[in-house]
């Protein structure tokens, strides 16, 4: 029997560093958390020669050092977790927890490394270990290569603390990579804390030295809202808003911030949320000692939620492009009274001793198990509750707002008669003539837009009411009568196909037709409301004119109506809602239907017609009804004015608007080329 | 005598609508097929769609005919779609049956994949009964029709207006010029960051099918 070990060749080396840490802001990092780690309170990056091949970088902190067992034992082994061995340190901070694979990209960004580290216990020994990465090259495995660490004296006033110099650098370090490396330093302690005797990384380098001062500028008291919830270790949660003065505005308790997710517990250690909330809006400014450009500035540099594990922020959380709580997201998805990541900044900070929430080897962040699913939850559920409140107070404030302007109006009223009663007397009564009549004017306007307004509402809960019982009429009833119908055919073939052929195919036909025509309305209702017509898109005139007579053509067969469409050449399109094209020929349809009733008009034909002039659409809706008759040719787009007897006389006038909006022009003709209504809507096109 | 259909034998079929009438209705169409018809008039008391299989199985049903909005009439916690796609994993034939619109198949179409067989509730017969329990067998046994086997295909933003919820997409490898509709919440967390007009994605879906209806994703991910 012969005892045998598993070993590694050097290319592990490469594979495990410059592989799974490929950038190298984020080794270096590494080894400022080790210099975290050893309870340093300072530690400096250096960066000499680095734009070229060649360069050289420092790393020089003040911490506890290492000791030789400490060297061999903790820094030259690779791959495990400080944290598994680690209580807290001296100063009582808890291990980062490097598996020191962040370390090894590190030291290999160059072709030598030379490790100097003075021992807080040792007061006058020294320690030197150089490491040569081409001694590495010819050698079949790692641990063929014997590093030596030399043992030196040390002056009495020389303090402990370790000093990494990584030598003739493989790669140059570019501008951003300098940039980014001088931001995660700078937030890497959560510098948005009041700690004094915190940890304190730098770069020595100008980019560190800008944001350094933007970072010290702290703008949180021009936040407007500041959003605190915490969860504790049972899963409570909690929260309450701050306004711009610290005082509370808003309280939520577990049940209030969990509504949405069966007020379930959280699955996460105790965490702290914190989020304070900007409007960056000249107005909120005014008064501020800050500008809204600085503030705007130091935002867009920090702003983000940042996640503090046991004090060291946790990369890529809240780094540009790294919106881990969705805030941009559910902005965009819902952008009322939300921040976004350009206008707030916050930090999630939780103490996690037993290893609950485990980074990912490349260190890009935790594996998403449960309890990072649950510290997201609790800060989703945290910022969701202050949105809703907030949302609820915008409603307030529009309802204030609304009840307010009568009474503003009459201030002004009140001020304008002043001002007239000021003015010489020979030309006040020319004055107050003049003001009166405006005031009967606007009057008038205003009555006007209370009908429209009172006949809109009336037609959308009308609306809202069809759709809410679409499902319900083109649903259920319809979807029984079919089953009946279809079960009589089938029972009734197959008991005698002679009898039914006889005496139940007509009707069961007429059942059919007659369902499928009451199909129509549900179908066309919930057509009408589709959410995508609302939005502006490319809308093809002709699809919507064949989509609208296909969808009404039962209606149409049932009122007798003979549909013509006479359409140019091409497809003619343009940028718009189709909700409000469907309108315009919905309204032109429903206009000539009505006039066909109302005129018991026999042979029903109604022409559906397109022409295209340069860049102009015109689409005609010509029927053999009666035309316009009773109601001046102007009068037909006015809202109420209708011949109907209980017509809403809004049909027309949404056509107007519509067509109106889409930067177009409409008119009629009252006895158009089939003796009946013919109406011209004139829409400008993008192409056919 | 049971209905034998890919070698399984089909004895009682669960029906699921909110709607009595619409249940007995259904049952016609089922007691054609020769098999009998159980209705259920409640599902309120089951909390989760997965409870609902083991009830079905309680109650000795061996495949499901269900209907799409079940909540309507405070009928079940849950759409029939959520339960279509329980059965599904459970290996139950189940037929979802309803007159759905655009919108129905866009707020299902993350659930596609695991319902075979979306009816019109216009064209429910015995026959398409019989056929649509016949292709739920036929997947769990792995032989998947060309119109539901899903592959690689290549999935292009195009526009991308978030504030409905939702945005559009083309899929080249399907049909170029049909917009789908596709919710926002279906895509993971990664991917969703980058829904922007002309942004390509990779997903897998059943490229095959014909219509926009049948059409599902999965495995998204960034091109």
């Amino acid at each position: 029997m012969s005892t045998v070990q598993i070993r590694f060749a050097p290319d592990i080396l490469r594979r495990l560093g410059e592989e799974l840490n490929p950038s190298p802001d984020k080794g270096l990092l590494e080894l400022v958390k080790n210099a975290y780690d050893a309870d340093a309170r300072k530690c400096t990056v250096e960066l000499m020669n680095t734009d070229q091949l060649g360069g050289s970088v420092r790393v020089v902190d003040n911490g506890d050092g290492m000791d030789a067992n400490g060297i061999e034992r903790g820094w030259l082994v690779l791959g495990r977790s400080e944290k598994s061995t680690g209580s807290p340190t001296r100063l009582g901070r808890i291990p980062v927890g490097s598996k020191g694979l962040g370390r090894l990209a590190a030291l290999r960004m160059g072709a030598r490394v030379l490790l100097t580290t003075r021992p807080k216990q040792e007061k006058a020994t020294q320690y030197d270990l150089l490491i040569d990465w081409d001694e590495y090259e010819d050698v079949e495995v790692i641990d063929d290569v014997a590093l030596t660490i030399e043992k030196s004296h040390r002056a009495s006033d020389v303090h402990p603390g370790t000093q990494i110099l990584i030598e003739d650098l493989r790669t140059k370090i570019g501008r951003m990579d300098v940039k980014r490396l001088a931001r995660s330093l700078i937030l890497l302690a959560d510098p948005f804390g009041d700690d004094p005797r915190g940890f304190k990384p730098t770069l020595a380098a100008p980019e560190f030295s800008d944001l350094e001062d933007l970072v010290r500028k702290r703008y949180f008291d021009d936040a407007e809202y500041h959003l605190r919830a915490r969860v504790n270790s049972r899963g409570h949660a909690r929260a309450s808003v701050l306004d711009w003065q610290g005082k509370r505005v808003f309280a939520a308790t577990h049940d209030d911030l969990t509504s949405q997710r069966q007020h379930k517990l959280y699955e996460c250690p105790a965490t702290q949320f914190d989020l304070w909330v900007f409007l960056l809006q000249h107005s909120t400014f005014s008064t501020r000692r800050s500008s809204i450009g600085e503030v705007r500035e130091w935002l867009q540099e920090f702003g983000g939620v940042h996640l503090y594990r046991n004090g060291i922020k946790v990369e890529p959380y809240g780094s540009p492009g790294h919106d881990w709580l969705d805030i941009d997201l559910r902005r965009v998805q819902s952008p009322e009274e939300r921040p976004g990541t350009n206008t707030s900044i916050g930090r999630v900070r939780f103490c996690d001793t037993s290893d609950v929430l485990v980074e990912k080897t490349d260190r890009s962040g935790f594996i998403e198990g449960e309890a990072f699913a649950g510290l997201k939850s609790f800060a989703q559920d945290a910022m969701e509750w202050m949105a809703r409140k907030r949302l609820e107070e915008a409603e307030k404030r529009r309802a204030s707002e609304r009840a307010a302007a009568p009474k503003r109006a009459r201030k002004a009223k009140r001020d304008l008669d002043q001002a007239i009663e000021n003015t010489p007397k020979a030309v006040r009564p020319a004055l107050q003539a003049a003001a009166e009549a405006y005031d009967r004017s606007r009057e008038r306007e205003a009555q006007q837009l209370r009908k429209e307004i009172q006949l809109y509402r009336t037609l959308s809960t009308a609306g809202i009411t069809a759709v809410t019982f679409a499902h319900e009429s083109s649903g259920n009833p319809l979807k029984i009568i079919r089953q009946a119908v279809m079960t009589i055919e089938r029972r009734a073939k197959e008991e005698s196909a002679e009898f039914y052929v006889k005496k139940l195919e007509k009707p069961v036909a007429s059942i059919s037709q007659a369902t499928g025509r009451l199909a129509v309305l549900g179908d066309a209702t919930l057509k009408l409301v589709d959410h995508d017509k609302r939005r502006a898109s490319r809308v093809d005139i002709h699809d919507v004119i064949s989509g609208i007579l296909n969808t009404f053509e039962p209606f149409l067969r049932g009122r007798d109506v003979v549909v013509r469409m006479d359409l140019v050449a091409g497809s003619p399109y343009l940028r718009a809602s189709q909700a409000a094209v469907e309108s315009i020929i919905t309204n032109l349809i429903n206009n000539s239907l009505a006039a066909f009733e109302r005129a018991s008009t026999t042979k029903r034909m109604l022409v559906v017609r397109t022409a295209v002039n340069a860049d102009i659409l015109t689409m005609s809706i010509l029927d053999n009804g009666p035309g316009i008759e009773g109601i001046s040719k102007s009068d037909i787009w006015l809202p109420g004015q209708t011949t109907r007897r209980n017509g809403t006389g809004l049909g027309l006038t949404i056509v107007r608007d519509a067509v109106r909006d889409m930067g177009g022009q409409v008119d009629a003709i009252e006895h158009g080329a089939l003796g009946g209504a013919e109406i011209f809507v004139e829409l400008p096109i993008l192409g056919v | 005598m049971p209905l034998q259909l890919a070698g399984r034998s089909i004895h009682r079929v669960c029906i699921i609508d909110d709607d009595p009438a619409a249940r007995e209705a259904y049952g016609w169409a089922v007691e054609d097929l020769r098999v009998s018809a159980a209705t259920e008039a409640s599902l309120l008391e089951l909390k989760t769609p997965e409870r609902f299989v083991q009830h079905v199985r309680h109650a000795e049903a061996d495949a499901v005919l269900c209907d799409y909005h079940l909540r309507m009439r405070n009928y079940a916690r849950f759409d029939g779609d959520e339960l279509v796609v329980e059965c599904y994993k459970a290996q139950l034939p189940a037929v979802l049956c309803t007159a759905y619109n655009d919108w129905d198949v866009t707020l299902m179409r993350s659930r596609r994949q695991f319902i075979p067989v979306l009816l019109q509730s216009a064209d429910m017969n015995p026959d398409s009964l019989r056929q649509g329990f016949e292709r739920c067998i036929e997947e769990f046994q792995g032989q998947f029709q060309p119109s539901r086997e899903a592959s690689r295909t290549l999935v292009r933003v195009e526009d991308a207006s978030l504030d409905d919820g939702y945005f559009h997409v083309v899929v080249p490898g399907w049909n170029p010029r049909v917009k789908i509709r596709v919710l926002v919440d279906d895509l993971p967390g990664d991917v969703r960051k980058l829904v922007k007009p002309g942004n390509r994605f990779h997903a897998r879906a059943n490229v095959g099918c014909e219509k926009v209806e049948e059409l599902y994703f999965c495995n998204w991910e960034p091109s």
